[in-house]
């Protein structure tokens, strides 16, 4: 079977995205504020599952640093935007080492890399009970540069989940299929049906007097609903109390949304994607509604994942047969390696149509979408065989409005914490912090500009 | 309670037995594996000898008979999960709606998705109850009365393509149409009418069309003249929204004025009327809801609290009070202020009753929520426990009728209505629910298999696997047949696709039918395709996930994780023999060995049926082995028929069956505390013959089922 994407699939194609007119007052509307950047800063986080691995050592990372590097196999689809990306080695998530400050969590490192992947935290080992977490990366940048869009953010993927069994050894699936979390017990949820999210991104349209209407009575609703569950609250214990707070927290946020909603969408719309896509259709309208939702401001953060955690997706369909989960402890068999390999460079091929369609928008100033935001591929392990949490494959692609400076191959040489590449992108953002997580303590060095050495 | 003791003694060697070598118990404090001290425990023992060694030993009794009353536990404040948010709405509602389809999906903890500490909110799941709220109250509130609106057009005020007007008509002298533009107030069949006739010419009378928009719908001979007007109908289909043409058209003319002849067609008016089929689609769910006239001398407001209290009862599962109703009333203000009436007002109410945390979550109350006292639940609370666990649903008028009188928590009468519930086609959710998730029949939906090594998985085959599962769950369900012939009976239920696949004569018939297995190579449900299929990767037999599958859901004995920095094998030539050699080359690997020779044996047994279920002589070429020892035992087994026999006498087996179904049945994982209950009710219940349907019954009038407590302040659970 080839991946023949249909036009219709894809809202009559990629090209749908690039043609929407420039609009001048979309930016401008939101730049009056002293000290905000005039083109907004944008995040979008692509996770993929299972690491990535190929045939021979340095199929995916270079082997040069600098800006001189030779792309390799698994990077080689970002030829044509190898200004646009910078790739990072030596990057690592230790608190989801199954060893880790003293304690053994044992197995469960899919679960675990992909709860603390953008989180840097020491997930909770629970099936259901006492999950905990800490707050993502995404979501501090959210609450910094989110407030004025229609979302906050978004987070996006393709599979709502598998329907029975375990998720990973002892984890509960809360951990492995959501990489945004709110706080440190509340993971914020994806969406997988692309007409779900565009009804949810660009919903509205009627008229001036009905929306009116519409606003006065879902803020009564709103009203009322807090009522309720303030009243109820002071009656539960404190377990409930806290399911009752995520509650409210949805109320608020909902309420600031009708708020926001008022300010009509102005960006012109392609059709309302269709339902029952098949897995390659349903990446590339997901990597369309991404970069429309930003061309259209309806959303500054974005996080997406192609898989869940340790995903046992069959890649028959690109000659990879088998399950991803299953192939990628590859024992070092070369067969298996193959198929690693061009499953890694689908990813990455991927990766590379939402750069391109995001490249080729332009802000009212001229520059493109890409060069106004940070968009950052990674896994939640190294090594599928031996789920490594250093060495982790980061590829970090944009300008981040001239925060980055992409074009190079970045080696750090002692395996820095992640999550000082997360410092250092909130701050490029505009979301101003001194620490992340569990070890990020300093801006990751050598990123562009912003950067301290 | 000496059996439950001995049962107890067993539980605790069997773990201790399993892995050997293995330093700590990695599952953490939550785990089966932390209340046991596995390193200290008899590494080898022979089943029934241990009973009488063990139960002397302290550390087996200790924490699992504490003393006082029985824990009832707590239940986290529950958020209704996709399948209970479709189902309660569609049994409040009516509706075939299924909202919940589209809402992310509902993590899962100790194999379900109703564990309410994983059901959690956010602002995207709110947003959605939202649009869903107003889509549902829209769709039962929606009037099916459409008015029928008449409009008379007079002729004399329309303008003709062709003659002139009367004093009373339009002339039509020559071929032509007269035309009236309207549009529809909704679509339907519409009567139009057009008051006619003619003068006399030439041999044949007047002929005239009634068109919509420039097509003919109806033909007439006009054959009246001036001293008697006739009126000449059709019916037709108009849809609404867009004007729309109708016309009354001239179509033969005569005029010979050396004869002194002419036919004219003259009009005296045209009539639209409709919709005329006046009634939409009958409503009930507009007739339940609305049960008042608001036009009636009470006035809007009474009935509007009448409306209100009603439908607020049955979504919130209890009754409400007057302080709740007035609080909802107020939305007919809201709406008047909005130049609406009584219906907006109502519709809004019943939206706010809908995203209410008094819908979306199952509420129940302690007196004093920090008090550790189990309390009861009171009757409404535990109608909606019994409705949730049998129906994945909210309680209907016989439930709230019982609850309403204090009547439900009386033991006879709440044997009574769990009978009544499981016999009723609602307790259909126990498969699709219960069973999908404990024997992952649910996951055949997404399960992928190789189409070029499987051509035989097809989509059909897949419903067919799992429609053979379900049935042969409901047959346990639903009959006396006991748990302990669940792994082994001799029958099946198979249609003829099916029948083929498995090489099985069926009887004859159409559809699923109960066939017979005696002397085959299938037996129970070990050896049905589904299972044999959700165990396998797509293109081979896992091993692996089969003896985890069997450890997990029938032994409840997770395997423990595989130690933490495990690395792969070193490169392998190329495969020299059957994957089992390939597997024990790795278990030979000291840290693997302990766990991979508790689990892989146990799959191993199902490697004659490949990765669709299909039977198999040979694996590769290469000759199958199936034997191994169960573990924990000196029970040798070969081949998966003989290894069901041994786990179906296996006392792990029923105990195992008790958790789960406690598990999905209070929505919360089994706490240490619960231990004793569990174990208790798992002997009793074997030894009244271990039929479901009496299972059900002993957990729905358990003390953890029944009852709750508060939690101490400072503590999570």
């Amino acid at each position: 079977m080839t991946t023949k994407l249909t036009r219709r699939a894809l809202f009559g194609a990629a090209g749908v995205a690039l043609s929407i007119p420039l609009l001048e007052s979309l930016t401008p509307r939101r730049a009056a504020v002293a000290g905000v950047p005039l083109v907004p800063r944008r995040l979008i986080v692509w996770y993929v599952p299972n690491g990535i691995n190929g045939s021979t050592a340095n199929a995916f990372r270079p082997v040069a640093a600098g800006s001189d590097y030779a792309l390799t196999p698994m990077l080689a689809p970002l030829a044509s935007l190898r200004a646009e990306v910078q790739v990072l080695t030596g990057l690592a998530n230790r608190p989801a080492q199954a060893s880790y400050m003293g304690s053994n969590d044992g197995a469960g490192d899919h679960a675990r890399g992909t709860g603390s992947f953008l989180t840097n935290a020491r997930i909770t080992k629970t099936e259901g009970a006492g999950v905990r977490n800490g707050v993502s990366f995404d979501q501090v940048a959210a609450a910094a540069i989110g407030g004025s869009t229609r979302l906050p953010s978004l987070q996006l993927g393709i599979d709502g989940g598998s329907s029975t069994g375990g998720c990973d050894s002892g984890y509960s699936c809360a951990y492995a299929r959501n990489i945004s979390w709110a706080d440190a017990t509340t993971p914020v949820p994806k969406l997988t049906n692309p007409a779900v999210v565009f009804d949810r991104l660009f919903a509205g349209g009627e008229s001036t007097a009905l929306r009116a209407r519409r606003q006065a009575y879902q803020s009564s609703v709103l009203d009322y609903i807090r009522g309720d569950a303030e009243r109820l609250q002071p009656r539960l214990g404190a377990t409930d109390r806290q399911k009752l707070d995520e509650y409210l927290t949805a109320v608020r946020e909902l309420e600031r949304r009708i708020m926001a909603a008022d300010a009509p969408m102005t960006c012109t719309l392609p059709p309302r994607p269709v339902e029952g896509l098949a897995y390659a259709e349903l990446v590339a309208v997901m990597n369309n509604l991404m970069a429309l939702a930003l061309r259209c401001d309806a959303t500054r953060v974005i996080t997406f994942m192609l898989g869940n955690a340790g995903s046992g997706r069959d890649y028959s369909f690109i000659g990879a047969s088998g399950a991803h989960h299953e192939i990628s402890h590859h024992m070092s068999e070369p067969e298996k390696l193959a198929k690693l390999q061009t499953i890694g460079t689908w990813e990455v091929q991927q990766f590379a149509s939402l750069l391109r369609l995001l490249d080729g928008m332009r802000e009212p100033d001229g520059t493109s979408l890409l060069d106004n935001s940070a968009v950052l591929f990674s896994s939640e392990i190294a090594d599928g065989n031996g789920h490594l949490h250093y060495g982790l494959p980061v590829v970090l692609a944009g300008r981040c409005g001239g925060a980055l400076s992409p074009g190079r191959h970045v080696v750090y040489a002692d395996e820095r914490p992640i999550a000082n590449l997360y410092l250092a992108l909130l701050n490029a953002l505009g979301a101003t912090a001194t620490s992340f997580g569990l070890e990020g303590t300093r801006v990751l060095e050598n990123l562009g500009a912003v950067s301290t050495a | 309670m000496a059996a439950s003791r001995r049962w107890l003694a067993f539980a605790f060697t069997m773990v201790g037995a399993g892995c050997v070598g293995q330093v700590s118990p990695p599952e953490g404090p939550s785990g089966p594996a932390a209340d046991v001290p596995a390193v200290d425990a008899p590494a080898t023992v022979d089943g029934p000898t241990v009973d009488g060694a063990a139960v002397d030993a302290p550390v087996a009794d200790a924490p699992v008979t504490p003393p006082g009353p029985p824990d009832p536990g707590r239940v986290t404040l529950h958020r209704l999960n996709r399948v209970e948010y479709n189902n309660t709405v569609r049994d409040l509602l009516g509706t075939t709606r299924t909202p919940a389809d589209d809402f992310p999906a509902d993590d899962r903890g100790y194999g379900f998705d109703n564990i309410a500490d994983l059901l959690t909110m956010s602002p995207v799941q709110l947003e959605l109850y939202q649009g869903a709220a107003e889509a549902l109250v829209n769709e039962a509130l929606r009037n099916p009365v459409v008015p029928s609106v008449r409009r008379q057009f007079e002729a004399e005020a329309l303008t003709g393509s062709v003659g002139a007007a009367t004093a009373t008509g339009w002339n039509l002298w020559s071929n032509g149409e007269l035309p009236a533009t309207l549009t529809p107030t909704a679509p339907g069949r519409f009567r139009v009418t057009v008051r006619a006739w003619q003068s006399r010419g030439g041999p044949d009378d007047a002929r005239m069309n009634i068109t919509v928009n420039g097509r003919a719908v109806m033909g007439f001979t006009v054959s009246n003249l001036a001293a008697a007007p006739a009126e000449f109908a059709a019916d037709v289909t108009l849809t609404a929204a867009a004007p729309t043409v109708v016309a009354a058209e001239f179509t033969n003319d005569y005029y010979d004025a050396a004869m002194m002849q002419d036919r004219n067609l003259y009009v005296d008016w045209i009539r639209v009327e409709g919709p005329i089929d006046a009634n939409g689609p009958p409503n009930p769910a507009r007739a339940r809801i609305l049960t008042c006239d608001p036009s009636a001398a009470a006035g809007e407001e009474a009935c509007a609290r009448t409306v209100i209290r009603a439908f607020a009862r049955r979504a919130w599962r209890r009754p409400v009070t007057d302080e709740e109703v007035t609080r909802l009333a107020a939305f007919l203000t809201v709406a008047r202020a909005q130049g609406e009436g009584f219906e907006a007002g109502v519709r809004l109410a019943l939206q706010a009753v809908l995203l209410s945390p008094h819908f979306l979550f199952r509420v129940e109350l302690d007196a004093d929520p920090t008090s550790t006292v189990a309390h009861p639940l009171n009757d409404h609370e535990l109608a909606a426990r019994l409705s949730y666990f049998l129906w994945s649903s909210m309680p209907d008028d016989a439930l709230f009728a019982l609850a309403d009188a204090g009547a439900l928590r009386e033991p006879a009468t709440l044997r009574a209505q769990v009978e009544r519930m499981l016999a009723d086609p609602k307790a259909r959710s126990l498969t699709e629910n219960f069973a999908g998730q404990w024997l992952y029949t649910r996951s055949l939906a997404e399960h992928d298999a190789d189409p070029a090594r499987f051509p035989a998985y097809t989509p059909a085959l897949r419903a067919s696997f799992r429609a053979e599962t379900e049935a042969y769950f409901d047959a346990f369900l639903r009959t006396d047949i006991g748990m302990s012939e669940f792994l082994t009976a001799r029958f099946t239920f198979v249609d003829d696709a099916l029948a083929a696949y498995y090489g099985l004569t069926a009887p004859a018939g159409t559809g699923l039918r109960r066939v017979d297995l005696a002397g085959g190579r299938r037996a129970g449900l070990l050896t049905q395709g589904s299972l044999l299929t959700v165990t396998s990767h797509p293109d081979r037999t896992s091993p692996v996930r089969r003896g985890q599958w069997v450890l997990n859901q029938l032994m409840c004995e997770p395997p423990p994780p595989p130690p933490p920095d495990v690395m792969g094998l070193p490169p392998e030539a190329v495969p020299t023999g059957s994957l089992r050699q390939r597997f024990e080359a790795h278990r030979a690997m000291p840290r693997c060995a302990s766990c991979h020779a508790l689990m892989d044996p146990l799959g191993f047994a199902f490697e004659h049926f490949d990765a669709v279920g299909a039977w198999r002589e040979r694996d590769e070429g290469f000759a199958i082995d199936t034997t191994g020892t169960l573990p924990g035992t000196m029970t040798n087994f070969d081949g998966a028929t003989d290894l069901a026999t041994h786990l179906a006498q296996d006392p792990r087996f029923p105990r195992c069956v008790t958790r789960q179904w406690f598990t999905y049945a209070l929505g919360r994982g089994p706490e240490p505390y619960d231990d004793a209950g569990i174990e208790a009710l798992s002997h009793d219940w074997s030894a009244a013959g271990m039929r479901l349907r009496d299972l059900v019954l002993r957990i729905a009038t358990s003390e953890s089922f029944t009852q709750r407590r508060g939690e101490p302040v400072g503590g999570m659970r």
